[in-house]
């Protein structure tokens, strides 16, 4: 049973570059609502067996959460200036409420979005988050980022297992190998680009005369190793996609893709000239001919009929813990 | 009543979908009927309904716990429209993400906005980031500057040291009474046409030619002492710097976000060719005129030997190519200059 998605740039154009000179009129204000259009269009555009999804985020909550956190930057950049130890204090509090942050956001965004009437839920655990993202990535710098690829993976399996529509419960269980492949060449693509960077930065020198070359100079270098990382950036995804997508489940249910990885990164690299050339004006072009592809090569395979999932709780219960939920989420506009 | 319209019905207590037929009535009910399902509902329950947004279907959560999902509808919209009261601006934003002209129009603007702003704020932001440099680094930038413009035009001066040194005894009064935190020097060039920069960090060139112009007419001192009053405004409003960094803005951008200026100096290559090519823009030109006013005025000079500097050079305007780079074509708009001067007194 085939994802379907039923999204067009020339609609999604016009949503998205009226919403934009909103967002530029109201210096940003209308940021919340521009987001929240854009993720209804999305979800509502995409189809499966005969249903369209739902997203029912309130703006004004957004715009909370957009606030506080350009309330803080602000916050640290004045007095980040001035009193150096607030920079070291709002980045130390940034990475403790790291986890929270993440939890609020999966919360928010899963609350908010509905299939055939039944709302998607989170199941958060602020101590899971936290093992997560702050103990985790110190193994990571303990065995000098040899440990990055089986993180990536408990970081999906994370993600997924626990999401929950009403009572089906997603699952996900993965080897780490797939991943140790996938950022060995990943991290083999990085090498190359340092090599290439290396060699140019060897060659200008020579050029300028041993002289040390000077920002201008570096530029071009720099762009290159970017778009390396932007290559490898893409390769990560479409490859941890694939492995994601082809083990999880939905209680029975299982998913398959066959997302092609060359093609993915071809779409991907096309995009990027495409937004360079138009300073930014090809991105509904570029986000939909994205998420038209990646849902096209997506597949829910039920292992019986999906009625059997139900609603958590049932009668007016239900609505106190829907509240409940929706209090616990927010989204800061990340 | 309309015509009934086929959406599609989630009763809410598990993951199933059915088809329905869903018709409005003119006593304000919302008609649902479907297989094993007949329902009618009194619109104003229905006021939760989502927006319309693009061709997405519309969501209406129902009192039983379901929910409907209602494709694009015309009079469907309307009346769910007509009762649910939020969904004005949402109406409006509907009409307008839908028209072509307005999507039209309002690419014109971003673009204008966006560029415009860019315009706009990278003069601001230059001029933020020059006053920002330290003195040293400035220093620096103007040595690496003149020493590229000195090796494109073959360094050397012909004016006799009697000139020299009348004009320096001028330069000399002039620096006193703008009391500038450096130490700026003079230099004399031969250059083919009367001109004089000021490089930053305090380094003044002055053509021969323009030196034996201004001290050949009576009254000659005073047009030159506001021509060095001219440059020393530049130097002390760090103009030079402004004219790099207005003119690159990869290096504004850089600075700007990792407040490193460090090439600077670098930057600065481009900024003969600038002088001699473009000169400085308008709103410098403005500033220094004043400034070498107020300092003349300080100096115990009449402040119109600026405008008169300005004139003087006006009729020594030769044709042709070399008009290209004379004081006049570089510092631009001498009449209004000179107008605006006066009329300042």
């Amino acid at each position: 049973m085939p994802f379907v998605f039923h999204g067009e740039t020339r609609e999604f154009f016009r949503i998205w570059i009226v919403n934009t000179l909103l967002t530029i009129l109201t210096l940003g204000v209308f940021a919340a609502w521009a987001k929240v259009r854009k993720r209804r269009y999305f979800r509502g555009s995409t189809e499966l067996l005969g249903d369209r999804f739902d997203y029912t985020a309130s703006p004004p909550r957004l715009l909370i959460g957009n606030a506080i956190v350009v309330t803080l930057f602000l916050a640290y950049a004045l007095f980040g200036s001035v009193y150096p130890v607030v920079r070291g204090s709002a980045v130390l509090l940034f990475v403790l409420l790291l986890p929270w942050v993440v939890v609020r956001s999966f919360s928010f965004n899963a609350h908010n979005t509905l299939y055939r009437g039944l709302r998607f839920r989170f199941h958060p655990s602020v101590s899971a988050a936290a093992m997560l993202y702050l103990f985790k990535p110190l193994l990571i710098v303990a065995t000098l980022g040899l440990y990055y690829p089986a993180w990536a993976r408990e970081r999906q399996e994370f993600v997924i297992s626990r999401h929950r529509l009403g009572t089906g419960y997603f699952r996900l269980e993965l080897k780490s190998g797939g991943f140790y492949r996938v950022y060995f060449v990943a991290g083999g693509m990085m090498f190359i680009a340092a090599l290439v960077v290396g060699f140019l930065t060897f060659a200008l020198t020579k050029l300028n005369d041993g002289h040390q070359l000077t920002g201008v100079q570096l530029l071009p270098i720099l762009l290159i190793y970017g778009f390396f990382a932007y290559l490898a950036k893409h390769y990560i995804f479409v490859e941890t996609f694939r492995r994601v997508w082809n083990e999880a489940r939905l209680d029975e249910h299982r998913f398959r893709t066959q997302i092609d990885t060359g093609r993915w990164v071809r779409m991907q690299t096309l995009n990027l000239l495409a937004m360079i050339v138009t300073c930014g004006l090809a991105y509904p072009w570029a986000a939909i001919r994205s998420t038209r592809y990646v849902l096209s090569q997506l597949e829910f395979v039920p292992a019986g009929p999906i009625e059997s999932i139900a609603r958590v709780g049932s009668g007016s219960g239900s609505a106190v813990g829907d509240t409940a939920a929706e209090f616990a989420g927010m989204d800061f506009g990340l | 009543m309309n015509e009934p319209c086929p959406a599609r019905y989630y009763d809410g207590a598990a993951l199933a979908a059915r088809p329905v037929l869903v018709a409005t009535t003119p006593d304000g009910t919302l008609q649902i009927t479907g297989e094993n399902i007949a329902m009618t509902i009194p619109l104003p329950a229905a006021a939760a309904a989502s927006s319309r947004i693009g061709s997405i279907p519309r969501f209406v959560p129902l009192p039983d716990g379901g929910r409907l999902a209602l494709p694009v509808d015309e009079n469907l919209d309307a009346v769910l429209d007509r009762t649910s009261a939020p969904s004005r601006y949402a109406r409006l934003l509907h009409r307008l993400e839908s028209r072509v002209q307005v999507a039209a129009a309002a690419l014109v603007l971003v673009v204008a906005i966006v560029a415009g702003s860019i315009w706009l704020g990278l003069p601001a932001l230059a001029r933020q980031l020059a006053a920002a440099t330290p003195a040293e680094l400035e220093a620096q930038a103007g040595r690496a500057a003149f020493a590229i413009f000195d090796r494109q035009i073959g360094g050397g001066t012909g004016l006799p040291l009697i000139r020299q040194r009348r004009a320096r005894a001028i330069f000399q009064r002039m620096v006193e009474a703008k009391q500038l935190p450096g130490e700026p020097t003079l230099v004399f060039r031969a250059l083919n046409v009367p001109n004089a920069f000021a490089f930053p960090g305090g380094i003044i060139v002055i053509s021969d030619s323009l030196v034996e112009l201004t001290l050949a007419e009576p009254g000659g001192e005073d047009v030159l002492a506001a021509v060095f009053a001219h440059e020393l405004a530049h130097v002390e409003r760090r103009h030079g710097l402004q004219l790099v960094l207005r003119n690159s803005a990869a290096l504004v951008a850089v600075a700007t976000i990792t407040g490193d200026l460090s090439t600077l100096t670098a930057f600065s290559s481009t900024l003969p060719f600038l002088l001699i090519q473009r000169g400085y823009a308008r709103d410098f030109e403005r500033e220094a005129d004043l400034d070498a006013q107020a300092l003349l005025r300080k100096a115990g000079i009449n402040p119109d030997a600026m405008p008169r500097a300005l004139e003087l050079l006006e009729k020594q305007r030769p044709g042709g190519d070399a008009a290209d780079f004379t004081y006049l074509s570089t510092h631009p708009s001498t009449e209004d200059r000179v107008r605006s001067l006066r009329a300042t007194k």
